[in-house]
């Protein structure tokens, strides 16, 4: 199976660490990520409340370069964010004939117009989970991350909404409701998973600039309550929840208190962790929110 | 619902001709509309509204009740579809825009309504008329990036922060002493690029994008 690799921008900036783990973990269990490198932004949340055509040809484009050079037959996002952009713009290319023509005409203008709404969306997780799976990390493990006590937590779009990421119809999707393929992948490098009612809430990164104390008080509430569950550190497959949880905490622990102060890192650098990699391939040293500090405590680094 | 509805009898009971009165229906077919539900039918995202048949699935699972009191996107999608537009001004024009887009009444929602969106386009229909006075930080959001995407193809998170404070009038925030470090950890780091990348050939797609909008 060929699969296209779309970082979207947050992974070529502040979350550089994401790209980099996911590209590590993926290289380390024979996951081959061809780079769709002449990438654009997918449009995100803008887009769509902006122009409803624009919204689908910046996705679209992505996936025909995918398509277009790399004959992939699956694009793969580590992005909560890119995989929500691209999946309802295959929805809207397989459900809405008027989108479809529009979106061919443009890609024939401005790409390789090869593209039809006909390639499979995938999240990083997903597609680790499925092509991996639990069992074969545990017996790549090197360094067991036993003692460390993670809230494991997916945001809002991760399989959300069902209209879009078809869950209950794809048979490989998470459970919508209740999440658990990180969970079981973190469980596997030695990880203790505490109880965490939090997991699929939202962070309110959609808002983080415009609406920035209503965001905070809910990335507080989320950091809060893994705080309480007794996890050491929180670990998420998004770098939007990772800027609002992360990058932001400073601002959250100025307006909430210390309740809200704990350490935030991407599931792909726990488990490149475990299975021997160095906490500097593994950018650990870049999260805000200082990971190293509790990880020496645990003997892990 | 039944459509024979001369004669109705419950548990021995008959109820002809009042039974209709204590089950009201809440269902307003897709064929009732108003003006404001046609307008709000045409933004982007709004196409579903008249599907909503007011059960309250997405408000109940909704993010935000908790938080901002009186958030209620049942509540919105009714007063649009009723033609109540002083009460949506006047007691809803603070609340709608507030939606964090956490797409769990989309994902719930029993008759397909894209509520987030719907959600996102009364909020749209409420900036079309001006109703704030001024340009909302959702508005100024989403013009600073849309600009950006289309100009350059790919999002530079520091050139969009700048722009966003700029346009709304606190550039003096990022100029406070924790963001100014926060910047410079990134900067020393490598994660802000001040030459990001480009993407090749993309000043046509740029052209086209723009024609688009036209």
């Amino acid at each position: 199976m060929k699969i296209g690799y779309f970082p979207g921008c947050s992974l070529k900036g502040m979350a550089r660490a994401y790209d980099e783990s996911t590209k590590i973990v993926a290289e380390s269990f024979g996951i081959d990520l061809l780079e769709v490198d002449d990438f654009n932004c997918c449009g995100a949340l803008e887009a769509k409340g902006s122009n409803e055509k624009l919204s689908y040809m910046l996705p679209a484009r992505v996936m025909d370069s995918a398509k277009g050079r790399f004959h992939v037959d699956a694009v793969v996002t580590p992005c909560n964010g890119c995989y929500h952009s691209l999946l309802r713009t295959n929805a809207a290319m397989n459900e809405n004939a008027d989108a479809k023509g529009s979106v061919i005409k443009f890609l024939k203008d401005v790409g390789y117009g090869t593209y039809e709404g006909d390639i499979d969306v995938r999240h990083f997780l997903e597609l680790f989970y499925n092509e991996v799976g639990p069992e074969k990390i545990k017996a790549s493990v090197k360094k067991s991350l036993k003692g460390l006590k993670v809230a494991s937590y997916y945001g809002c779009l991760y399989e959300r909404p069902k209209t879009i990421t078809k869950t209950g119809y794809k048979s490989k999707r998470d459970d919508s409701e209740n999440p658990h393929f990180q969970d079981d992948l973190l469980k596997a490098t030695g990880a203790e998973i505490v109880e965490f009612q939090a997991a699929a809430s939202c962070c309110g990164g959609a808002h983080a600039l415009q609406d920035e104390s209503l965001s905070a008080t809910l990335s507080a509430a989320i950091l809060s309550a893994a705080k309480e569950a007794g996890a050491d550190v929180l670990a998420l497959p998004c770098p939007l929840c990772g800027a609002a949880l992360d990058i932001k905490q400073p601002e959250i622990i100025k307006a909430h208190g210390e309740k809200a102060k704990l350490p935030v890192v991407y599931f792909t650098q726990l488990i490149g962790l475990s299975i021997g990699k160095s906490p500097k391939e593994l950018k650990l040293t870049d999260p805000i929110s200082n990971p190293m500090k509790v990880l020496k405590a645990k003997g892990l680094v | 619902m039944a459509e024979n509805t001369d004669k109705m009898v419950i548990d021995g009971v008959e109820l002809t001709g009042i039974w209709k009165e204590f089950l009201p229906s809440r269902i307003l077919y897709e064929d009732v509309t108003t003006e404001f539900l046609d307008e709000v039918k045409k933004l982007p995202g709004g196409a579903t509204i008249a599907k909503c048949y007011q059960c309250g699935t997405c408000t109940g699972g909704c993010t935000l009740p908790d938080f901002v009191d009186k958030f209620n996107p049942r509540r919105f999608i009714d007063l649009v579809r009723r033609g109540h537009y002083d009460i949506l001004v006047n007691e809803n024009k603070d609340l709608v825009w507030k939606c964090v887009s956490c797409q769990r009444c989309t994902h719930r929602c029993p008759r397909g309504v894209n509520t987030q969106e719907v959600v996102r386009a009364i909020a749209k229909f409420l900036e079309d008329r001006k109703v704030f006075g001024k340009l909302t930080n959702d508005e100024a959001f989403d013009e600073v990036f849309m600009g950006e995407v289309i100009e350059d193809g790919r999002i530079d998170e520091v050139k969009i922060v700048k722009d966003f404070y700029s346009k709304t009038g606190r550039l003096k925030d990022m100029m406070r002493a924790d963001q100014l470090s926060l910047g410079f950890k990134m900067l020393t780091s490598g994660r802000i690029k001040l030459f990001g990348g480009k993407i090749k050939d993309w000043k046509k797609v740029s052209q086209r994008l723009k024609e688009e909008l036209q």
